[in-house]
């Protein structure tokens, strides 16, 4: 597979900034998937300049940190580079989602996707659709106070607070321009000649751009409800094949039982996340973790993640699992040793606990076992191989 | 050192591991390229200041995440670090890591097409530091 992040379109109306290549490769690929008046730009000292530039529509940010991403981001606003209308998304790890999450609360970023690592390559392409759509509209919700925010540090949570107030200013200084357009003074005698030129661009301009829009929202709006539909309850499956069935014969009876079975099926196989078994994956290298984390969410598991045995701890304290999937060599507290403690925490009572490891360690496994193992997982297995030892201990 | 029939990047090891999904694959590639950069300037450090366990323990680390990419290579040199980091062996750990700098720029080279390739691997810890 290939991804070449610069794709040079000459005006582009979607822009991604980044500081690091390795970085936005996959993302990068899946939007010049979906947009051809696309580029990327590595950020420079001309960076301000091609912005001015190109003004694109929706502008994604990706650079390294959060931080860094708000510090650009203020800063083309501050030195007008960015004196428009627009779409800003934050592209961020995932570990950074709640700095994000509160970004765009306080109106500093339109949105947020979590891009490294990739997970859901379709709400990428979604959010720089509806992006699109809407980058010449705004629209404002107020519905969470700091103190249901997550705690970041003074530095950052002041940084949001003034790239927010940035933004809207920048907002309020365009609201204005348009007022003031609006209603000019009645006093001024060449007003009839501005207020008839006024009406004609509003009437063959204006006016025409705002149905079109109205339509555009009003096609993503029935798109969107579509997909959730979709997604949830597989209406449009059901759909399609009801007007298969009306385009062909009158069926037998064997066809409608076996359309019936099928959207049973595809109704019962989205559990509610209440009914969800929980899981918690306890390993210390993030990736394979992540990696694990991905199969078992596949196959609708409620999971969890912790880096050591202490965290785990924590989480096992707050939450009820169903099984706990875990390392043996841990920073903080390896896995015997956070075996041990939860029959403690639990009373004894029996959370089942899966062994991830090497298979060298075959001592170690033995003495981890006495604690009540009930299966292991030779790392790095294959996705059947792990879903078999979950089930077989599941059920 | 490096056995025949392992090969520098196995793809089938992802494939059986997180299914058909190219681009997950392609994230997955990029971050080990990144976490194996960042783990192997730290084994560089630790085995100039002689801290062998350390050594040890941080080809552990990496094996795991070489393994589940299908850096088969670069997951047994990372294996045989660890025994020799184990016995405090200085002369064959530093083989070693020459030899994993050199598998995992080849791990690179399998990831990263021509076109998009800027070496990520680092150059400024590499043979001279050790």
């Amino acid at each position: 597979m290939t991804a070449h992040p610069t794709p040079a379109c000459r005006h582009p109306k979607v822009i991604m900034l980044y500081d690091n290549e390795d970085d936005i490769l996959g993302a990068a690929s899946i939007i010049a998937e979906q947009v051809d008046e696309y580029r990327t730009l590595l950020v420079d000292k001309t960076i301000g300049s091609q912005i001015k530039e190109y003004r694109p529509s929706v502008i994604l940010l990706a650079l390294s940190s959060v931080q860094k991403s708000i510090e650009l981001y203020t800063e083309i606003i501050t030195d007008q580079s960015l004196d428009y209308p627009h779409h800003s998304i934050l592209l961020c790890k995932n570990r950074e989602s709640g700095a994000a999450f509160r970004c765009c609360i306080k109106g500093l970023f339109d949105n947020y996707f979590v891009y490294q690592p990739l997970y859901e390559k379709f709400r990428l392409k979604m959010i720089v659709h509806n992006g699109l759509l809407i980058s010449q509209s705004t629209s404002q919700y107020i519905g969470f106070q700091d103190e249901q925010l997550e705690s970041l540090g003074e530095d950052l949570e002041h940084l949001i607070d003034e790239g927010g107030a940035c933004k809207h200013s920048l907002l309020n200084s365009i609201a204005d321009c348009k007022k003031s357009l609006a209603t000019p003074s009645t006093k001024d005698p060449e007003n009839s000649v501005s207020e008839q030129l006024l009406q004609k661009i509003n009437e063959t301009h204006i006016e025409p751009l705002l149905a079109e829009l109205e339509g555009n929202i009003k096609t993503g709006l029935d798109n969107m409800i579509n997909q959730l539909l979709v997604k949830q309850v597989g209406i449009k499956e059901l759909e399609a094949r009801v007007a298969q069935m009306n385009k062909t014969a009158i069926p037998d009876q064997q066809s409608i039982l076996e359309a019936l079975s099928n959207t049973a099926n595809t109704l019962t196989n989205e559990k509610p996340a209440k009914d969800r078994v929980k899981i918690l994956v306890v390993e210390d290298n993030q990736l394979y973790r992540d990696m694990l984390v991905n199969i078992l969410k596949k196959e609708s598991f409620d999971v969890d993640e912790a880096a050591d045995g202490l965290s785990a701890l924590k989480k096992i304290k707050s939450k009820q699992y169903a099984l706990v999937l875990m390392d043996l060599f841990m920073p903080n507290l390896d896995g015997i040793n956070t075996t041990k403690q939860i029959k403690a925490i639990n009373g004894n009572k029996s959370l089942p606990v899966i062994a991830l490891t090497g298979n060298k360690n075959k001592d170690l496994i033995k003495t981890w076992a006495e604690q009540g193992l009930k299966g292991y997982i030779l790392k790095p297995s294959t996705k059947k191989e792990i879903l078999e030892a979950v089930n077989k201990v599941l059920n | 050192m490096i056995e025949p029939n392992l090969k520098v990047l196995n793809k089938d090891i992802m494939l059986d591991l997180i299914g058909d999904d190219p681009v997950m694959i392609r994230q997955f590639e990029i971050d080990f390229l990144k976490q194996a950069k960042e783990s192997l300037q730290k084994i560089i450090l630790m085995y100039n200041q002689d801290s062998f366990t350390a050594v040890k323990e941080e080809a552990h680390f990496l094996k795991t995440s070489a393994a589940a990419v299908g850096a088969e290579q670069t997951s047994h040199l990372l294996k045989a670090l660890e025994v020799s980091g184990d016995v405090g062996d200085k002369q064959k750990c530093k083989h070693l890591i020459l030899e994993i700098k050199s598998s995992l720029k080849q791990v690179h080279g399998a990831i990263i097409d021509d076109s998009s390739s800027n070496s990520s691997m680092p150059s400024s810890q590499g043979d001279n530091a050790l």
